[in-house]
């Protein structure tokens, strides 16, 4: 035995030395939801264009700044984006642009003009009613403002180019330039408008804390000088820093109710510290065994899995319990003795686990397959720890001061034993059955993460203001055009505009932002060039420029030999957003994104876009949910399947009919937790389903001590099932009350389901057994 | 560029519709011949038309010869209308170019002159029967304000004269006349192109 204990402390210190050198390597911790997606359901291209466009839209940052006074308006707007461009944290910050920004916008177009038709004129080219071009031609030039000369008339007569530069859809919908600065006038208060891009993660907790206080310091700085104005943010890093605070701030308290209420606890039992650094010994050693066996196989470890296999390897706490407590014995007996009398029980409860969290494997998703290598290999490190060193770490000498306290849980087995008892039994299976009942026409599943996500309150309100001024879209959904090159991208980018156009779609295709609308696409710019020279110039020109007294020199058809193509976008140029909507993956694949409008508008342009090949509607928030009811409805039946496979384990021990008594208890708080849930009105969730895996196991570890403990010894394995109970509730049960939809789907199961599985856990004795079957008799 | 004419008569028309009636429905009308010389055509453009202003709310420049078109402007943006269809419509918040034009237009209505002395130096000159004013731009990288070299305007109880010389060396010459100031409603033609509504909708 004491080899073994050196055995596993050497790999244990291996496996620390392992994990230490991996975090200062720095881990790889995935956070994409998308990861665990099953291979064959993730196309390459779409998730790398995602994940680009997912970390381009995280850091993209908006603030408004608006102040009844424009000069100080401005002034504060200046001052912040000097802040955020002299950080170093930004890759661009847009603010003031040079006041010939839109001339080089002029001047990048016009070599291509013939090319570049605004829809309108391409319209009439097509119906052949180039007069009222020329009409408009004439018009312009006699207009008041006409700003025309002769060089505009010889390179471009009809004034083409001007007609489609102010048909160019605008970044901002509502702002306009003023001075060079995106500015609206809302009533008497002037807000101006400034972008940046950060240029690291935004979910990354220290860079976040960097931004936020060099953000907020300048804010604090600026309203100090001008109290008049007023700052509106919008940006990812916002909400994520908000909702790490809050998050962090409730992980502390909860965090700290759990510590203390543990230690409580255990100072009250056993009037010493020592079990509570067992225990945390047992689990740490798990995790770290886990943790870096999934590191070595996998390469890294998803967040979510890192998550819940932390909360499934405490389970180990049982098996701690169980031996601890042994100590409160009425014979005296070694540490040795205790763990022979005690490991029956623990290694059937850990075995039973172990097939429990083993099942996930069956999962074809990447996720559930990893939370199954990390939760058994945890479990089994736990285990290890808890029968090769506890007996070296235990104290030896018995407890003689729970008396009360075993007297205390033994009412538990009074309950279901005493024969007075049996109406207030059915009365509790009645209760039971009713609220079942309830809860099964009130049962409501919801794995939708928009009604999921908690933002907060302040950084909403902030939001809806901002694109209530802005009117810009919210950018969860969107649409991806798929091509063998950029142009093939472009030309259906220009089928869909045609599409939305013919469907009468007129608020939808005015909100909508393409690259196809800035650079056409090189077919689309050929054919233009064609009417503009067949349609426009061979019939109109000679008589028009005899009205204006023209002699000539005039170009009458295109002689370009280029086309206009993304890459003539500058990335100072105000329109250096559109660069951003056009990926290209390479290996003969480019992606375009088309950003959409308001979200109401989204089914009628998701039945469009389903008609066109290549072109998939792209709803994060509601991928996330379709993932999730996904993981939901395979860990349902991974619980049903994994009941099935404990089952010859208990069976091989207690016989047939002994096994499926042990199987009552638990099956019974699976079946049960979700209903009363549904009774409370709680709905159920896939983080719920992940907690029912560790009720149904920690249900047949209490239902699998009962059994195995027998005459004196079960009120002592009662007293360990208690305070495994309360540990639980301590550490999970709490995550009831969280304030995260999923944290508290996931506590209140392990809430309601491992005090149902405790509640019941005598059944599975057979001394009761015998009597409830025959009380039901 | 002859809007910056036009709003120049603003303030001398607000003055006097004021001093003899506090209703607020008052106008300018007008006769115009503009005459445009652009360098490299022989020939200049001549046209001349009619116009109205309404202090508030916009422009209406209507030309008759050589070529029938109607030119709205508004703080909504610039209309243009060719046999009764709009062939032109270009929003103030699209076009930044309007929207200076817009408020420049706005700025001298208000008889706000600061908004005039923040792009042109001004000068003025008075004799007995007539003044003279004349304005440089103070940045030629101005994108409005930029491409002219200097706007001169001559005028007694009204403007009757504009010459505007273009940094390219192209010119404009404005002549007003028959200038009255209305205090009648305005025809419901007119008041229809300056509700901001445009007329029937063309191609677009």
């Amino acid at each position: 035995m004491k080899a073994a204990a050196l055995a596993w402390l050497v790999v244990l210190i291996a496996m620390g030395a392992i994990l230490a050198v991996r975090v200062y390597r720095g881990i790889d911790l995935q956070t994409d939801m998308t990861a665990l997606l099953p291979v064959q359901e993730r196309d390459p291209v779409a998730d790398r264009a995602k994940r680009r466009v997912s970390a381009l839209l995280a850091g993209r940052l908006l603030v408004l700044i608006g102040d009844t006074d424009r000069s100080q308006a401005r002034s504060a707007g200046t001052a912040l984006a000097d802040a955020l461009s002299g950080s170093g944290m930004t890759t661009s910050v847009t603010y003031q642009l040079p006041a010939d920004a839109w001339r080089e916008i002029g001047k990048m177009y016009f070599p291509y003009r013939y090319g570049l038709l605004a829809q309108g004129d391409r319209e009439l080219l097509l119906q052949n009613r180039g007069q009222e071009i020329v009409d408009r031609a004439m018009a312009s030039i006699y207009a008041p403002t006409s700003p025309i000369d002769l060089q505009l008339l010889q390179h471009d007569p009809f004034l083409l180019l001007p007609e489609f530069l102010s048909h160019l859809p605008k970044p901002v919908a509502a702002f306009t330039p003023d001075e060079g600065i995106l500015s609206l006038q809302e009533g008497n208060v002037t807000w101006v408008m400034l972008v940046a891009q950060l240029n690291g993660n935004a979910y990354a907790g220290a860079y976040q804390d960097r931004f936020i206080s060099l953000f907020d310091g300048t804010c604090r700085r600026i309203v100090a000088r001008t109290p008049n104005v007023e700052i509106l943010r919008l940006g990812a890093i916002f909400y994520a820093h908000a909702g790490a605070g809050s998050a962090t701030t409730e992980a502390k308290r909860l965090s700290v109710v759990s510590t203390i209420g543990t230690i409580l606890l255990i100072l009250i039992v056993f009037r010493a510290l020592r079990p509570l650094w067992l225990t945390l010994l047992a689990i740490a050693s798990g995790v770290i065994f886990a943790f870096a066996v999934c590191l070595s196989l996998f390469g890294g470890v998803h967040a979510v899995v890192l998550l819940f296999g932390v909360g499934l390897n405490g389970i180990a706490v049982d098996y701690c319990w169980q031996y601890v407590t042994a100590r409160f014995a009425p014979d005296v007996l070694t540490p040795r003795d205790r763990l022979r009398q005690v490991f029956p029980g623990i290694a059937l409860g850990a075995g039973t686990t172990l097939i429990g969290y083993a099942t996930l494997l069956f999962a074809p998703f990447p996720g559930l397959i990893q939370l199954a290598v990390f939760s058994t290999v945890g479990l089994v490190g736990s285990f290890l720890t808890i029968v090769l060193w506890l007996p070296y770490l235990d104290s030896s000498l018995p407890l003689r001061h729970g008396e009360r306290m075993l007297a205390a849980v033994d009412y538990l087995w009074s309950f279901w034993q005493h024969p007075r008892l049996t109406p207030m039994r059915l009365g509790l299976f009645a209760l039971l059955g009713g609220a079942a009942i309830l809860g099964a026409m009130r049962l409501k599943l919801n794995n939708d993460v928009r009604h999921q996500q908690t933002l907060d309150a302040g950084l909403h309100a902030l939001e809806l203001r901002v694109r209530h001024l802005t009117q810009i879209p919210t950018r969860t959904q969107f649409l991806f055009v798929q091509g063998t090159n950029r142009d093939a991208v472009l030309q259906r980018e220009e089928v869909l505009e045609a599409k939305l156009a013919s469907a009468g779609n007129q608020r939808a295709l005015g909100g909508i932002q393409s690259t196809a609308q800035f650079v056409p696409s090189i077919v689309r710019q050929h054919q233009n060039r064609d009417l503009v020279t067949k349609r426009l110039m061979a019939p109109f020109l000679g008589a028009y420029l005899k009205r204006l007294g023209m002699a000539g020199g005039v170009q009458t058809g295109d002689n370009a030999t280029t086309y206009l193509t993304p890459d003539a976008i500058r990335s100072d140029s105000p329109l250096a957003f559109v660069k951003d909507l056009m990926i290209e993956i390479g290996d003969g694949e480019a992606v375009g994104l088309v950003l959409l409008p308001e979200d109401e508008q989204s089914d009628a342009i998701k039945r469009i876009t389903d008609s066109i090949p290549g072109v998939h509607f792209v709803d994060a928030p509601a991928e996330i949910s379709q993932l999730l009811d996904k993981y939901y409805r395979r860990a349902m039946i991974l619980v049903a399947i994994s009941v099935i496979l404990m089952m010859p384990l208990v069976i091989w021990r207690y016989g047939m009919l002994g096994g499926v008594t042990v199987a009552v208890p638990p099956v019974i708080a699976v079946i049960a937790t979700p209903l009363l849930l549904g009774a409370v009105g709680m709905d159920f969730t896939f983080f719920g389903a992940m907690g029912l895996v560790l009720v149904l196991s920690i249900g047949f570890d209490y239902a699998v001590f009962c059994r195995e403990a027998g005459g004196v010894l079960r009120t002592v394995a009662m007293l360990g099932i208690s305070l495994a109970l309360a540990t639980t509730l301590l550490s999970f049960g709490l995550m009831a009350l969280s304030a995260t939809f999923a944290v508290r789907s996931f506590g209140a199961t392990l809430l309601v389901g491992t005090t149902l599985a405790f509640l019941l856990s005598p059944i599975a004795s057979d001394s009761v057994s015998s009597r409830v079957s025959s009380m039901e008799r | 560029m002859a809007v910056f004419a036009i709003s120049l008569l603003a303030p001398i028309c607000r003055a006097q519709v004021s001093k003899s009636s506090p209703t607020p429905s008052k106008n300018l009308s007008g006769r115009f011949e503009q005459t445009r010389q652009i360098t490299g055509i022989p020939t200049p453009l001549k046209s001349d038309g009619s116009f109205v202003l309404v202090p508030d709310e916009g422009l209406i420049w209507r030309v008759e010869h050589p070529f029938q078109a109607t030119t709205v402007i508004t703080k909504e943006g610039l209309d243009q209308i060719v046999n009764d269809k709009e062939v032109q419509r270009i929003d103030a918040s699209r076009a930044p170019m309007v929207s200076r034009l817009n408020e420049l237009l706005n700025g001298a209505m208000m008889r706000d002159w600061s908004v005039l002395r923040k792009d042109f130096a001004v000068t003025t000159s008075i004799d007995r029967h007539s003044w003279r004013t004349t304005l440089v731009p103070l940045r030629r990288d101005d994108l409005v304000s930029g491409t002219f070299a200097s706007i001169a305007i001559t005028g007694g109880a009204t403007v009757d004269d504009v010459e505007i010389t273009h940094r390219n060396g192209d010119s404009e010459h404005l002549r007003f006349f028959d200038q009255r100031i209305g205090y009648a409603p305005l025809q419901p033609e007119d008041a229809h192109l300056l509700g901001g509504k445009g007329v029937s909708q063309g191609s677009h």
